[in-house]
């Protein structure tokens, strides 16, 4: 662990956090992939439906009527993005269990609690950057193409550029928040963790 | 004298035959009828008045017998043989005026032999009211056969003089064929007001009805031609009504006050507790449809007003059936409900709790509350009986309580081997499986939560809709050869039919139109042109129990296909025109002549100009020969629906020989060629045989909605419209649909999936401990894998239990929060099973996934293994323990079966095996058998070779062999070595599975 001794103190910077975040990613990466899986599922979801809900609207003031995205999908993307934060709680509440030892060695080298929550929190925001990414993409190409092959892809070429983008950073604050809000709990715990505990805990 | 006395005698004889006749005639067997005819208001004699008299009562039946004019002075007598029944109807119409001035006066005689009967025929004053247009019925797309009846306002019945009844129709009192009155004329008194009543039998398609409803249903309809105020007509007037105007008036209120009828029973069902915003939308469409057709109906659109009410009609009955199907599912999904209810809430008490007493309260507990959260969500249990729900709710409990004690009792089978059948080993497994996700609590819990969103989610946020009406869809994206449309009743693709089933002569895969169809065509003022064609029913090209029975022969060669066509529409519509390259095209006033192929023109070495004998069914037609078209000109035609103008043949697609001397045939339609076909003027075509009306191509006027009118006229006459317009080739059609929606939750489903992969990957990995345990004490993989498996189930049981009933929680939350989520709410029980479908996919797929993923215990994966090539050291051989343990028992079996197995690689090039010897030792600890072989793999290019032996061997105190092989080589060698060896152990387990389970 690259902490620094200031004055006694001992500091976790951001850069260590997010290096260490980093490689527990690589090392575990399956499960992050797993992980990653989730939140691009939920966030392609929503970003899709967002998408053709702007292309509907550009359909409708060109061609007349009102083409709208139905309302129940609004609520199977609640549902997903809900699934998500389950799914994202207990991959972490895995990685706590998993990482006992390690959080326990930490500890006994003078981390502090807000050092380790600060450590999974990185963590959960490298996974939910990825995946809102990846899910912000896979949303555009499937939005592009549902429409474009159900009312025509002129309507694509007529939509502003700042819509998708704006939609880009509003996913990626979505899974950042939603990550976060996920990995909370088991941060939480891994942070409060009674070293000697953590220590004898055998898997 | 004598030359004519023959003459003389034949005359005499002719004359004496005779005499029966006259005396008929003249004698008493006859009845003078003398008939006065007056004006009834004047009392005035009518002159030259018309005499009909009738043998019989009135009617389509009866037999004219006299048809004569009174004289001058209104007098007519006339001479009716005696002993039968008459009826003698009297009218008169003077031509001056437009309509007709008297209403016909009626009497039924019975004519008694001898004598004279006076009569007086008093005409009342009458007019004449013409019905244009046609009755149009929102219930039906068939033409109905109507009664017209003439009603007196005041009291309400028909108006009848003489005794007969003024009623107009077929079968009626007065049929217009023996007054020889125009079929749309209905004579009226005049000078006191009237209406018209119009009665219609006619016969409802059983889907127009309802969406599962199969048969056909004669109904009546009736409704009124009238005006405010009633219609009241002078002497000889004459008016038109359009009859089209006052059905499709009827068929407004009618529809409205269904529509009305229909959102009393909504509003009936939102107050019994049914999320009812599909149905509210569905109101709210057939609402602006049928104001849509109010506002047509006032700019005098009859027939696009009367479209929109067909709609809002075959929605509305669509809706009214699920609406009553809906109430009755509720309430007897409930006793489905019970049970399921029971079996969730035992499951989850099982799972919290161990001691038996805790298990039973809280399974009491837990059902108590489902069935609280039913009886408030669930509007079915409601609706029922209280008592009838308690007892059905105790009664499920119960049984489901048995089934858990009872059914473990059960599950137990006979030991094999020392091996254990799995269902003895169901209960343990579960017990296990419960233990396990008690001890990783938090963890389940969040399984089990993201199940219970995704069936609540499933319940409640998808939808799935039947029904019956207008289906408008895109079946090309390229237009036709012109742009129109085209008009067909296509029976439901037969695009394939088994042999015996499809008969002997030939197949319709069409339903024929009817000729009155052109006409109808024709009237509407939106139609420029109209092109009918018509076509044979297809025949079988090839031998068919035995004879070949193609449509016809031209001088011995087999045609297959005719059709027959308006030349100059198709010249326009399908430029038919341009492909001919000899001689001429069709003229419309042609006759007897025909078009053929060049390459039929060359099979029967024939010129333009001469003639060719058609023989078909019996019959020789002599048709001209005036001009040839190409071959692959005419086969890249495209009709208006963007299909091949060509008629069909049936052809063999495939055959199964079933027993000997029966196949099954599996037939397919397929158009004929054009060496098959013969093209011909439509009046020629009218002469052959088996022809029908197939198809009706129209042109429009410029400007007209294309799709508006295929949709117009697939609702008014339910045929199949084809639009071929600029954007492409549109079908409209009277079907019934399915309408799915929620595809999406497919997304949560997978995220579910991925969830249960993460925790039990690290489930598999968290507990590897474990199950080195369970394999030490026997249990093999694939029994570690239900422990797992048996896991995701329970999560998967409860789930769907709880999820099924968190999405009803959602519909009422969604009527509470006056949500409009456009779902209809699944209330039949059988949604439960979906649920659990649903749920046990989900945990099961992602159970699997994990487990094919881990190497720890899939048995399949056994072979994924790999040496540790730091332990190599020269000359020193591998020692690879394997996998398996042999009981006593199984050894002999099992040592021949190894000994077979490599015997069988001696000859194998890829793979071989050489110099193998068996050994047995018995030591005072051990008893060892052996192995030796020698192993090569790679061929020629890339050999390996390793020496091996094989070691089973069994410690003094312990009652099973463990296995080692000994391998000699280089690190890649015994790598492949002990993966061939692995192989061999695989077989054998599966070869020991099917023993085992044989037993």
């Amino acid at each position: 662990m690259n902490s620094k001794e200031e004055r006694g103190r001992i500091t976790f910077s951001l850069a260590d956090a997010l290096r260490l975040g980093y490689d527990n990613v690589k090392r575990r990466f399956n499960r992050a992939v797993l992980s990653i899986a989730a939140i691009t599922l939920g966030i392609a979801f929503f970003s899709t439906l967002s998408l053709m809900d702007n292309f509907f609207q550009l359909y409708s003031q060109a061609e007349g009527g009102s083409l709208r995205v139905e309302s129940y999908q609004y609520g199977l993307v609640l549902v997903s993005l809900a699934v998500c934060i389950v799914s994202i709680t207990n991959s972490m509440l895995i990685a706590v269990y998993e990482r006992y030892r390690e959080i326990g060695t930490m500890k006994c080298l003078g981390a502090l609690d807000q050092h380790v929550l600060k450590l999974f929190l990185v963590e959960s925001v490298i996974l939910a950057f990825l995946g809102g990414i990846l899910g912000f993409g896979i949303g555009l190409v499937a939005s592009i193409l549902a429409c474009g092959f159900s009312i025509g892809f002129y309507v694509v070429f007529e939509l502003s550029p700042a819509v998708p983008l704006v939609l880009l950073g509003k996913v990626v604050l979505l899974s950042i928040f939603l990550s976060t809000v996920a990995t909370m709990y088991p941060a939480y715990k891994a942070a409060k963790l009674d070293p000697v505990e953590a220590l004898r805990y055998e898997i | 004298m004598h030359k004519r006395r023959p003459f003389f005698l034949l005359s005499v004889l002719l004359a004496l035959s005779l005499i029966p006749s006259l005396y008929y005639v003249l004698g008493d067997e006859d009845i003078t009828v003398i008939g006065v005819v007056k004006e009834s208001r004047t009392g005035n004699p009518v002159p030259n008045a018309r005499v009909l008299v009738l043998m019989g009562p009135w009617g389509s039946y009866s037999r004219m017998v006299y048809h004569g004019r009174a004289d001058s002075n209104g007098s007519f007598t006339i001479r009716l043989q005696a002993g039968s029944d008459y009826t003698i109807c009297v009218y008169y119409d003077d031509p001056l005026t437009p309509g007709f001035d008297y209403v016909p006066s009626m009497k039924r005689i019975q004519a008694k032999p001898g004598g004279e009967l006076n009569l007086t025929f008093e005409l009342y004053d009458g007019a004449s009211l013409f019905l244009d247009g046609e009755i149009l019925l929102v219930e039906t797309t068939k033409s109905p056969k109507p009664l017209f009846s003439v009603i007196n306002p005041e009291s309400g019945e028909v108006v009848k003089y003489d005794g007969y009844a003024l009623k107009f129709g077929e079968l009626l009192e007065f049929p217009n064929k023996y007054l020889e009155l125009s079929p749309d004329l209905i004579i009226v008194p005049a000078g006191v007001p009237f209406l018209i009543k119009v009665d219609s039998k006619v016969e409802v398609k059983g889907q127009e009805r309802a969406a599962w409803y199969q048969g056909n249903k004669t109904i009546l309809l009736s409704f009124f031609i009238d005006k405010p105020g009633h219609f009241l007509l002078e002497k000889g007037e004459a008016i038109h009504v359009d009859l089209t105007k006052f059905s499709v008036r009827n068929g407004l209120s009618a529809v409205k006050e269904r529509a009305s009828e229909v959102g009393l029973i909504i509003k009936e069902r939102e107050k019994e507790g049914f999320y009812v915003a599909v149905e509210m939308q569905r109101l709210t469409r057939i609402n602006s449809l049928i104001l849509e057709a109010e506002n047509l109906f006032d700019q005098g659109a009859y027939e696009s007003s009367f479209a929109r009410l067909r709609e809002a009609y075959t929605e509305i009955m669509n809706l009214k059936d699920w609406l009553n199907r809906m109430y009755v599912e509720a309430l007897k999904s409930v006793f489905l409900l019970a049970p399921f209810l029971a079996f969730t809430a035992i499951s989850a008490s099982s799972l919290y709790f161990e001691e038996e007493k805790l298990k039973i309260c809280a399974a009491i507990a837990f059902y108590a509350f489902f069935l609280l959260a039913t009886y408030y969500l669930y509007p079915g249990s409601r609706m029922l009986d209280s008592s009838l729900f308690i007892n059905a709710s105790l009664i499920s409990f119960i049984i489901i309580s048995g089934l858990f004690v009872l059914l473990p009792k059960f599950l137990k089978g006979r030991e094999f081997r020392g091996r254990v059948p799995l269902r003895n080993i169901i209960v343990p497994i579960f017990s296990i499986a419960k233990r396990n996700l008690r001890r990783r609590k938090l963890r389940s819990v969040l399984t089990l939560i993201s199940v219970v969103i995704l069936v609540s989610s499933f319940i409640s946020l998808t939808s799935f809709t039947t029904g019956y009406g207008l289906i408008l869809s895109k079946v090309s994206e390229h237009p036709g050869p012109s742009l129109g449309i085209m008009v067909r009743t296509l029976k439901s693709p037969v695009m394939e039919a088994r042999a015996p089933v499809s008969g002997g002569k030939g197949v319709f895969w069409f339903t024929p139109l009817e000729n009155s169809s052109i006409e109808w065509l024709k009237a509407r003022p939106y139609v420029r042109l109209v092109a009918p064609k018509y076509e044979n029913t297809p025949h079988r090209q090839y031998e068919y129990r035995g004879s070949y029975n193609p449509l016809g022969y031209v001088e011995g060669h087999p045609i297959f296909g005719i059709i027959g066509i308006v030349p100059s529409a198709e010249a326009e519509i399908l430029s038919l025109n341009e492909t001919i390259v000899e001689g001429r095209y069709l003229r419309d006033e042609d006759e007897n002549s025909v078009l053929i192929s060049e390459k039929l023109k060359e099979k029967l070495n024939l010129t333009v100009g001469e003639n060719l004998t058609l023989q078909i069914s019996g019959k020789r037609l002599t048709l001209e020969v005036v001009g040839v078209f190409d071959d692959r000109g005419f086969e890249n035609l495209r009709d208006l629906d963007g299909g091949s103008p060509l008629p069909m043949k049936i052809v063999e697609v495939r055959r199964t020989p079933v027993e000997e001397g029966f196949d099954i045939i599996t037939e397919g339609l397929t158009p004929c060629s054009t060496s098959e076909t013969l093209v011909t003027p439509w009046k020629t075509a009218s002469k052959i045989p088996e022809m029908h009306l197939s198809r009706i191509d129209v042109l429009l006027e410029e400007g007209e909605d294309l799709k508006e009118h295929a949709r117009i006229i697939a609702l008014n006459k339910g045929f199949r419209v084809w639009a071929s317009t600029e954007e492409g080739v549109y079908l409209a059609r009277l079907a019934s649909y399915f309408e799915g929606k929620g595809l999406p939750v497919a997304i949560p489903w997978l995220i579910v999936v991925l969830n249960v992969v993460i925790t039990m990957l690290n489930s598999l990995y968290e507990r590897r401990r474990e199950i080195l345990i369970y394999s030490s004490i026997g249990i093999n993989p694939s029994q570690i894998a239900s422990v797992f498996l048996a896991e995701a189930g329970v999560i998967g049981i409860i789930g769907g239990g709880i999820g099924y009933l968190l999405g009803f929680g959602w519909y009422r939350a969604f009527s509470l929060m006056a949500a409009s989520i456009q779902v209809r709410q699944k209330i039949s029980a059988l949604w439960t099973l979906a649920a659990m479908a649903v749920s046990l996919a989900a945990v099961l797929v992602g159970g699997l996934t994990a487990l094919k993923g881990s190497v720890i215990i899939t048995p399949s994966l056994k072979r994924r293994w790999k040496i540790d090539t730091r332990a190599y050291k020269i000359a020193e051989p591998f020692k690879l323990t394997l996998p398996i343990w042999i009981a006593e028992e199984e050894l002999e079996e099992f040592m021949e079966f190894v000994l077979e197995a490599l015997r069988s690689k001696m000859d194998d090039y890829e793979e071989h095996t050489y110099v193998i010897r068996e050994g047995r030792e018995e030591r005072e600890d051990a008893s060892i058998r052996t192995i030796e072989f020698f192993y090569a793999s790679g061929g020629q290019m890339s050999p390996i070779h390793t020496r091996n032996k094989f070691i089973l061997r069994k410690e003094r105190k312990k009652n099973v062999y463990e296995v080692i092989l000994v391998s000699d080589g280089l690190p890649e060698a015994a790598q492949k070595t002990g993966s061939f060896v692995r192989r061999i152990l695989l077989e054998w387990n599966v070869k020991r599975g099917k023993l085992g389970g044989s037993r």
